[in-house]
């Protein structure tokens, strides 16, 4: 468990999420487990989180489900990215690249 | 992975644009008449979630009675998150409007004599409105059934107030004098 938790910058949980499933197709559980081993356990996404933003990024059509088993053989509903899912990825990417450069440059002024 | 980007990439924008609209209907659709089966999945999703939890607090070490509840716990209040879950499927002001109205139609029921009174006010307004325009429409803004509606004259008495509107009633097809 991180010591310090760090909150998500709102907008930024989408693009996490997105970033995840470039990776394959995951379930819920999956997801929230990637991101924290991905930042090092730094970031914990909260299920009450999580769960609304991958209902939302669904209806926006970035992501769609499907019902399979886990590893493990549990029943568990996953998620993929779709063609423009992986457009929007890109685009969130560089519009985060962007801002935090600029953030950067503003926190480095002397 | 990043070869599979590529071979979508090649898909055209407006093509995405109308496969997005179109499920978005779909799932729009699906959210207003199967809402039972969906929430029925929600729940077998955030169950086997929290089934997941369970397992690796098992697996780090937890005695499995506790792990379950601990994993309840991580997960947070499970009714609420459903609740936000089931606001982003787009259609709960549709829901939220059937409530409304439905809610509307009790309290009519239970206060008659308000219902009444409403209705007959509203009634006597509308009809009120549609008689007056009805008037106007003929009077003044249609043209008169004649063949020469220019050469139409209006006769009153030489009462300025009377002639006044006279000319107003055939201001658009005739003179008046």
């Amino acid at each position: 468990m991180p010591k310090e938790k760090t909150d998500l910058l709102q907008g930024t949980l989408d693009m996490l999420i997105l970033k995840a499933l470039q990776l394959g197709s995951m379930h819920g559980f999956g997801i929230s487990v990637l991101i924290r081993q991905m930042s090092r356990e730094v970031l914990q996404v909260e299920q009450g989180s999580l769960y609304p933003a991958l209902y939302r990024l669904e209806e926006q059509g970035w992501i769609e489900s499907e019902w399979g088993f886990s590893d493990n053989n549990r029943k568990a509903k996953f998620y993929k990215l779709t063609p423009a899912g992986r457009k929007q990825l890109v685009e969130e990417r560089s519009n985060w690249e962007r801002l935090s450069a600029a953030i950067n440059t503003v926190l480095k002024t002397t | 992975m990043q070869s599979n980007g590529f071979a979508d990439g090649s898909i055209a924008d407006s093509k995405i644009k109308r496969m997005i609209s179109l499920h978005k209907l779909r799932l729009r659709c699906r959210a207003l008449f199967q809402k039972q089966k969906l929430d029925a999945q929600m729940d077998d999703e955030m169950r086997s979630h929290v089934e997941m939890q369970t397992q690796e607090n098992i697996d780090s070490g937890m005695h499995p009675d506790e792990a379950h509840y601990a994993a309840l716990r991580q997960f947070g209040w499970i009714e609420s998150i459903k609740e936000t879950c089931r606001d982003q499927r787009g259609v709960s002001w549709i829901e939220n409007l059937g409530r409304d109205l439905r809610y509307e139609a009790r309290q009519m029921l239970k206060n008659p004599g308000f219902t009444t009174v409403a209705v007959l006010t509203l009634t006597l307004g509308v009809g009120v409105n549609l008689a007056l325009f009805a008037m106007l429409n003929e009077l003044v803004l249609r043209p008169k059934p004649v063949a020469n509606p220019d050469e139409l004259w209006a006769i009153a008495p030489a009462w300025r107030s009377v002639q006044r509107a006279a000319r107003w009633c055939v201001s658009l097809s005739a003179k008046a004098f």
